[in-house]
């Protein structure tokens, strides 16, 4: 990757929607020079993803759940991971090195919805084990007052 | 809790297609909507006014720094999560950090360059106060992050 790129892609780190405009005047080249290296470097997948972030608990989600995997013995996690990149609602899923083989972030609006969704990655064939965390950002107390 | 604000089908529409791309030309999802660019531009800052969209992310394939996202979930001592969480806040290369329940107390995403950095991140774990367990996941895959698979759905009509 060359400088140019470099300095554009920090840039876009700071807000991926900057104008490009903007990015020319910082670093002191022309607006073109800025869109031709960007499209260069979405063409050749330098650029992997570029998305809006979303405020899911604004969205209607009760919450998300934290995945833990383990695949059987001897198998890769990767059909898994390939699953589960499918799955709606699935917003994190990749391979991982330590403990476990997988780790998933899966979105909910209902304790039915978590149930059915676990369920069903739970019964993937590969899957050993999995161990579940839960955020759920609109429980403020924990455990509820009394009374 | 608050009541969520309301968004309705173009809405949905607009954050589909920004969830796949960041950049995409508001021209592109006006034409898509049958509205103008000003009414688009216009449902996209209220989303970002109240909190719907709360930034853009951005992953490169062939990162000069070579980061890398490693996940860091906690046991803790039964009233010690929100002084722990504040402490995690401290560390730099923080992305996330939440309050769980079930397997985990306390999860963190964080991204690092280097293995020193998740010993060094590790050792100051060890040191919080209320620490029982500390495990650390590192991803493997460079593209983990999949918001087009969000199934959103309207919560009425937007005014």
């Amino acid at each position: 990757m060359d400088d140019l790129k470099e300095k554009i892609i920090q840039e876009l780190y700071e807000d991926a929607r900057k104008p490009f405009s903007k990015i020319a005047k910082t670093l002191g080249v022309s607006t073109q020079t800025v869109m031709r290296k960007y499209n260069e470097m979405k063409r050749d997948g330098t650029i992997v993803l570029s998305a809006m972030s979303l405020d899911i608990e604004k969205l209607g989600f009760l919450g998300t759940a934290h995945l833990h995997i383990k695949t059987k013995l001897g198998v890769s996690a990767k059909k898994t991971v390939e699953t589960l990149r499918k799955t709606p609602n699935v917003m994190i899923a990749t391979r991982t090195i330590g403990v476990y083989g997988a780790y998933a972030v899966l979105a909910f609006r209902s304790a039915e919805e978590l149930y059915e969704n676990v369920s069903r990655i739970k019964d993937l064939p590969d899957v050993l084990t999995l161990d579940a965390s839960f955020a759920i950002p609109g429980i403020r107390k924990f455990p509820p007052k009394k009374g | 809790m608050k009541a969520p604000p309301k968004i309705d089908s173009v809405d949905i529409k607009i954050l589909r297609a920004l969830s796949k791309d960041a950049r995409k030309n508001f021209a592109d999802i006006a034409k898509d909507c049958n509205l103008s660019i000003t009414a688009i531009t216009q449902r996209y800052r209220k989303m970002r006014r109240n909190g719907i969209i709360t930034g853009t992310s951005l992953i490169v394939a062939s990162d000069p720094q070579d980061k890398r996202s490693i996940s860091v979930d906690l046991k803790v001592e039964g009233d010690s999560e929100k002084s722990i969480i504040e402490e995690m806040k401290k560390i730099p290369q923080l992305k996330n950090c939440l309050k769980v329940i079930g397997k985990y107390d306390v999860h963190a995403g964080i991204r690092v360059n280097s293995l020193e950095q998740i010993d060094k991140i590790k050792r100051t774990l060890e040191k919080m106060k209320g620490v029982l367990e500390i495990d650390i996941t590192i991803s493997l895959d460079r593209l983990f992050f999949f918001p087009e698979n969000l199934v959103l759905l309207p919560t009425g009509v937007a005014k």
